[in-house]
């Protein structure tokens, strides 16, 4: 199977290029045969790349050690689950998984628009090859998964115990959906560069392609965090973390960019900036897998190092080169048909939204390059740490809660005095009174006061939105219920986003109550003896020590208590993993953990004697269940909004309709 | 041994497969292409020109909506409905000039074929 896998990515590459080379000359010449061909490529390559992820997977579950990827990255003990999953645990094999995800939208790409003639699209299979070639590239002749080792060992070295957690299987995926999909929106806009057509046609084309990518990215960032929460035993989520970092930078300027394109669409503005927002994503793509995958910033997401580094970042060189070459060459097409008329209207608030976004992810940007930078000049890594992006981006933070609360309900072009107080009246006064109460009640953290107040304005907007618009349907004779389910379903994406706003501010409700109201304690305790953290009464009761196959496991009980009542019994574990292997880290935690709507019970097993004294570290985080339920928010809002609303079924039928009548060889309309 | 077989099939294939539209192309796609060049150019300008009628017609509708939730002042609206209903009128005539040309084109061609599938009787007569 490993010689299937060999081949097969050669024979990508082959294609990949071939493919490029099609379009580019069908393109040119106008010739419709050399552009199926290059979409036919586009196809092969797919089922290629399908195929070398199956032969490695193959390998990973028969034990291939003859191979060094599966000999490094899993063992005779490893369960099932986590060797499929050992296929994106190392560098070769997530490079792979990157090639094959972008095979499975450049396949995905060409099928929806297999029927459309539109200028651009060969332009855009040109791209996505371009990309593919690369990739394909590192995978087949520099960091191959299917090397081979000069000997057969008996056992391979396993999979880092911090990789071996339920999250962490199908946080990665989310990640690279979201990473790679973000491709898609960048080949459009090179499309459009390429071909000259710069209309808005690149912008309506990838729209759903860059939501899809960026719910799957903000997604991949909460399992992620998730993940973080559970398995790191710090008691956060959220650490700034290099690797963290290289995911959140695309993300804030997609999320600029599904913003700014909406004053494209309205009012035919902000055309160089949409065209540099999504070159810019696309770069941070590129750098974000750089920083992860060349091993030049060591973290503990960082598992894997080799020297791709320099031809990495020749690429990124020649990506970032190339796009904005275009973008000069072209930037008389780019010119914008209306102007900002005010300060105070829905369009500068999307431009006041988008350069905070931008400045947010400049900021995490230099954090994150500063070691790096420090290392090259003073041979010395200094990193930034938390205190850093935390004072840059949490005012930043608040301002966009702000804009986002502003955004929806503020006129287009210029917002007179009774726009303003009709539609922020409510809002503002609920914003207020939130903030009153607060204060009354005793909070005194700045920060948290704002944040909360600012989380109640959005609230309120939404409700408004969808209050104001449910009676100006009723006033057309329609019922309520029939007033909001038809204003809902004909406006897809306003209220879709609506949906997504109420997710957003459930995050940031539990970023806030979390951080500002944590609980910290650490006690070393006998058996019998007992700790109040916060609320609750916590009795360590028992400790246990067992062996499984691949681990001593050693488990405490916790009884705990809330005031009389008895809420059960909690084990947190500490594990040592047999093996020595290559691993850093062959011991790790598993959190006991209660969550509620409240709060989280979080307890750490940080370590025990002989004797059966264990020390425990406890926190109690408020509000944390609530950071989850956004992302779930967030899904069905976005979800709702990449549904296509019957408006736009028509305009698909429009799509596909000239097919339709040249196969019938009739003209109806 | 069947490894190698397979690894063959596989390139073959995928050859072929790439291939294929270049060989149709040569007998039919690219000679439909030229010869029925004008239709589908046609047909091209017309999807795109339905695309933006439906876009300007749900931007209309949105400012309407936006008017009546009092996001819009009454001039700005009347503004941005007239700006929005002239592009829409524009394109709706683009859209019956082409259809107009189109159905010219067609009636030209039966009557063309009519003229000959008689002159074909009259011969075999």
């Amino acid at each position: 199977m490993a010689e299937i896998g060999t081949v097969s990515l050669y024979l990508a590459f082959i294609i990949s290029l071939y493919s490029m080379t099609a379009a580019l000359l069908g393109a040119k010449s106008r010739r419709r045969d050399l552009i199926k061909s290059a979409e036919s490529g586009l196809y092969v390559v797919f089922f290629l790349l399908t195929l070398a992820a199956a032969s490695l997977v193959y390998a990973l579950l028969v034990r291939d050690y003859s191979l060094k990827y599966v000999a490094s990255n899993t063992s005779n003990d490893l369960s099932a689950t986590y060797r499929v999953t050992a296929l994106w645990a190392g560098q070769a094999g997530s490079l792979l998984l990157w090639a094959w995800i972008l095979s499975i939208y450049s396949a995905l790409v060409a099928w929806f628009n297999r029927d459309k003639r539109d200028e651009l699209i060969p332009y855009v299979y040109i791209t996505l090859s371009a990309i593919s070639v690369f990739f394909i590239f590192l995978i087949g002749f520099v960091e191959s998964p299917f090397e081979r080792l000069a000997f057969t060992p008996g056992d391979g070295r396993g999979l880092n115990p911090l990789l071996q957690n339920a999250y962490m299987a199908i946080h990665p995926v989310f990640l690279y959906i979201g990473f790679v999909g973000l491709s898609v929106p960048f080949a459009f806009g090179m499309g459009a560069l390429l071909s000259g057509s710069l209309g808005g046609g690149w912008i309506r084309s990838s729209r759903r392609w860059t939501l899809f990518a960026w719910t799957f990215l903000g997604l991949g960032l909460l399992l992620g965090a998730r993940w973080a929460y559970l398995e790191l035993g710090w008691g956060g989520y959220w650490a700034w973390d290099p690797v963290e970092n290289a995911a959140f930078m695309p993300w804030l300027t997609a999320t600029a960019f599904l913003h700014s394109v909406m004053i494209q669409e309205k009012r035919g503005m902000l055309k160089k900036w949409n065209m540099s927002l999504i070159i810019i994503t696309f770069f941070l793509v590129l750098f974000g897998t750089f920083i992860t995958r060349s091993g030049i910033i060591s973290s503990v997401h960082s598992f894997a190092q080799s020297d791709i580094g320099p031809l990495f970042l020749s690429f990124i060189a020649f990506v970032l080169l190339f796009s904005f070459s275009m973008f000069l060459l072209r930037q008389g097409g780019l010119k914008s048909e209306g102007r900002f008329e005010s300060f105070l209207s829905r369009e500068s608030a999307f431009l006041y939204n988008n350069l905070i976004f931008l400045a947010a992810a400049v900021s995490v940007f230099l954090g994150t390059i500063f070691p790096i930078v420090t290392e090259a000049l003073k041979g010395e890594k200094i990193l930034v740490g938390p205190p850093y992006f935390n004072r840059v981006n949490v005012p930043m933070g608040l301002v966009l809660i702000l804009l986002m609360g502003i955004g929806p309900l503020i006129s287009w072009r210029k917002a007179s005095r009774e726009n303003f107080i009709k539609n922020f009246s409510y809002p503002t006064v609920f914003g207020a009174l939130t903030a009153a109460v607060l204060l009354f009640l005793g909070m005194r953290e700045v920060y948290a006061v704002i944040s909360f107040s600012l989380c109640a304005f959005v609230t309120a907007t939404v409700a408004v939105e969808f209050w104001r618009g449910v009676r100006v349907r009723c006033r057309r004779g329609e019922n309520p219920l029939l007033a909001l389910s038809r204003l809902v379903s004909k406006n897809r994406r306003r209220y879709g986003g609506y949906i997504v706003h109420v997710g957003f501010v459930l995050i940031v409700i539990g970023i806030t109550a979390s951080s500002a109201f944590v609980i910290r304690k650490e006690s070393v305790l006998n058996k019998g003896e007992t700790m109040t953290v916060g609320k609750y009464l916590l009795r360590y009761d028992d400790l246990r020590q067992y062996t499984i196959e691949a681990k001593d496991v050693t488990v405490a009980s916790v009884s705990v208590w809330s005031g009389d009542k008895s809420l059960g019994v909690l084990r947190p574990e500490s594990n040592l993993f047999h093996y020595s292997g290559n691993r850093e880290i062959d011991k790790e935690t598993e959190v006991a953990l209660r969550s509620t709507i409240k709060d989280d019970l979080y307890i750490i097993l940080a370590g025990f004697d002989s004797g059966g004294r264990a020390s425990f570290r406890v926190l109690v985080n408020p509000m944390v269940s609530w950071i989850w339920a956004g992302g779930v928010v967030i899904l069905i809002g976005a979800t709702f909004t990449m549904w296509p609303s019957a408006l736009e079924r028509r305009q698909e039928q429009a799509v596909v309709y000239p097919a339709e009548v040249e196969g019938k060889g009739t003209a109806k309309t | 041994m069947i490894e190698k077989l397979i690894i063959v099939a596989i390139a073959l294939g995928a050859g072929l497969f790439v291939a294929l539209p270049l060989f149709r192309g040569a007998g039919g796609e690219k000679e439909k292409d030229a010869g029925n060049g004008a239709q589908s150019a046609y047909l091209d300008d017309l999807r795109k020109l339905n695309s933006k009628k439906q876009h300007l017609y749900a931007e209309l509708k949105d400012i309407e909506f936006d008017f009546d939730m009092g996001k819009l002042s009454r001039s700005d609206y009347e503004e941005m409905e007239r700006r929005y209903g002239a592009e829409a009128i524009a394109v709706l005539k683009e859209i019956d000039r082409l259809e107009l040309r189109m159905t010219g084109d067609e009636a030209g061609a039966e009557i063309e074929s009519e003229v000959a599938k008689m002159r074909g009787q009259v011969e075999e007569g």
